[in-house]
């Protein structure tokens, strides 16, 4: 095969891989590059025909598809959050709503009665205790030790604002 | 429903610089040749995402809008050439998505690459209905007047749009993924459901049309030594 036969096979195969691929060699396949490179290089008609395709290259990319508005991205987040199909659907509470529960356990008025039953708790322990006398008391805190009296004791104070004591 | 939707996808990467295209900044890949199995991390991340999703937290939907919501756009205003019926293919595929979080296979396919698929299915449904209602050939594309003076950055983008949808709807789907989103060849035949050859040949034909129509413009663009 004599040189002049292999040149337009090569400048063939060039103008094929440009047509679908463009003229960034990292986009040829590998098995094509390092050959048109060279040939590219070497040739007159291959970097005519390579200056087309770059040409073309840099028109198609001069259409910038534009970034997405925020208003967009809010759009499809509401739609998303107000869509019932996910299954699992949570609206996220704000953090700073989420958070007051945690740090004031009684500011909400669902923990009332449960207080009031804690208090009158209490308060059955106090009555008790001076109703039926020393044994009693214990009997009521069930072989406690004091510090355990001594929590109970505050329990009470807190639940009645009272500072009345147990009879030990 | 598009049948390649259930089919199991692969992350995209590109070869121009070995870039990851799925999301553009998820990590090296390399060339054609190399191994095309996910990166674990980047599939993990996306596990991630989606279980999260999939328990309703809107704020790992927001981080995907945030990151991926710009190349679906991209795409299907290439595809569609009309800015508000690409804003709502990508607000539904993007919704298909989030309805869908709890069927997600992480091993299968990334966000990205879904996403692609999703949105080129419903621009090419949006194509195939369109092309049901016209009853007129496309309009010829006409160059604009004053050659003589160039063309304008905003002359050219209409330029290139107006040819662009003047292709038929595979060839300029091939030439948005490969050539725009800068797809690797692999992916854009998988997300195409056809072989390399016949993208390639997809591709050559589609730049041979945009070649032809945009003369004007890319003569400006030839090295000075061809002038």
């Amino acid at each position: 095969m004599t040189q002049k036969q292999t040149k337009p096979g090569a400048i063939g195969r060039l103008e094929e891989v440009l047509a679908a691929r463009g003229a960034e060699p990292a986009r040829w396949p590998d098995a094509d590059r390092t050959k048109l490179q060279g040939l590219c290089a070497s040739d007159l008609e291959a970097r005519r025909l390579l200056g087309e395709a770059a040409a073309l290259d840099r028109v198609l990319r001069a259409s910038p598809a534009g970034s997405p508005s925020v208003a967009l991205k809010q759009r499809i987040v509401a739609a998303a959050v107000a869509d019932k199909s996910n299954p699992a659907r949570v609206v996220p509470m704000p953090a700073a709503r989420r958070n007051v529960r945690s740090a004031a356990p009684f500011s909400s008025r669902g923990y009332w009665p449960a207080a009031a039953l804690a208090a009158s708790f209490a308060l059955g322990i106090y009555v008790g205790a001076f109703a039926l006398g020393d044994n009693a008391v214990e009997l009521a805190m069930g072989g406690s030790t004091v510090s355990d009296r001594a929590d109970t004791l505050a329990l009470f104070s807190d639940l009645t604002g009272s500072e009345a004591e147990l009879p030990l | 429903m598009p049948l390649f939707l259930h089919k199991a996808g692969r992350g995209l990467r590109a070869e121009r610089g070995g870039d990851r295209v799925a999301s553009k900044q998820e990590g090296p890949a390399g060339s054609e040749d190399m191994n095309m199995s996910l990166p674990a991390q980047a599939r993990q991340a996306d596990e991630n995402l989606m279980a999260r999703i999939a328990a309703g937290d809107a704020t790992a939907f927001e981080e995907i809008v945030g990151t991926r919501l710009q190349r679906v756009l991209a795409v299907s205003r290439r595809m569609l050439g009309d800015d508000a019926e690409a804003e709502d293919v990508s607000q539904e595929a993007l919704l298909r998505l989030w309805r869908q979080a709890g069927k997600w296979e992480g091993g299968r396919a990334l966000i990205s690459t879904w996403l692609y698929r999703v949105a080129v299915n419903l621009c090419v449904d949006r194509l195939r209905a369109r092309k049901e209602r016209a009853t007129d050939e496309l309009p010829e594309i006409a160059a604009p007047a004053d050659q003589e003076r160039g063309l304008q950055e905003e002359e050219l983008k209409d330029f290139v749009d107006q040819a662009l949808q003047a292709l038929p709807e595979r060839q300029r789907t091939a030439i948005v993924l490969f050539h725009h989103e800068e797809l690797a060849m692999n992916d854009v035949a998988e997300l195409m459901e056809t072989s390399v050859e016949a993208v390639e040949s997809l591709l050559a034909r589609g730049r041979r049309a945009l070649k032809q129509k945009l003369e004007p413009a890319w003569k400006q663009h030839l090295p000075e030594r061809q002038d």
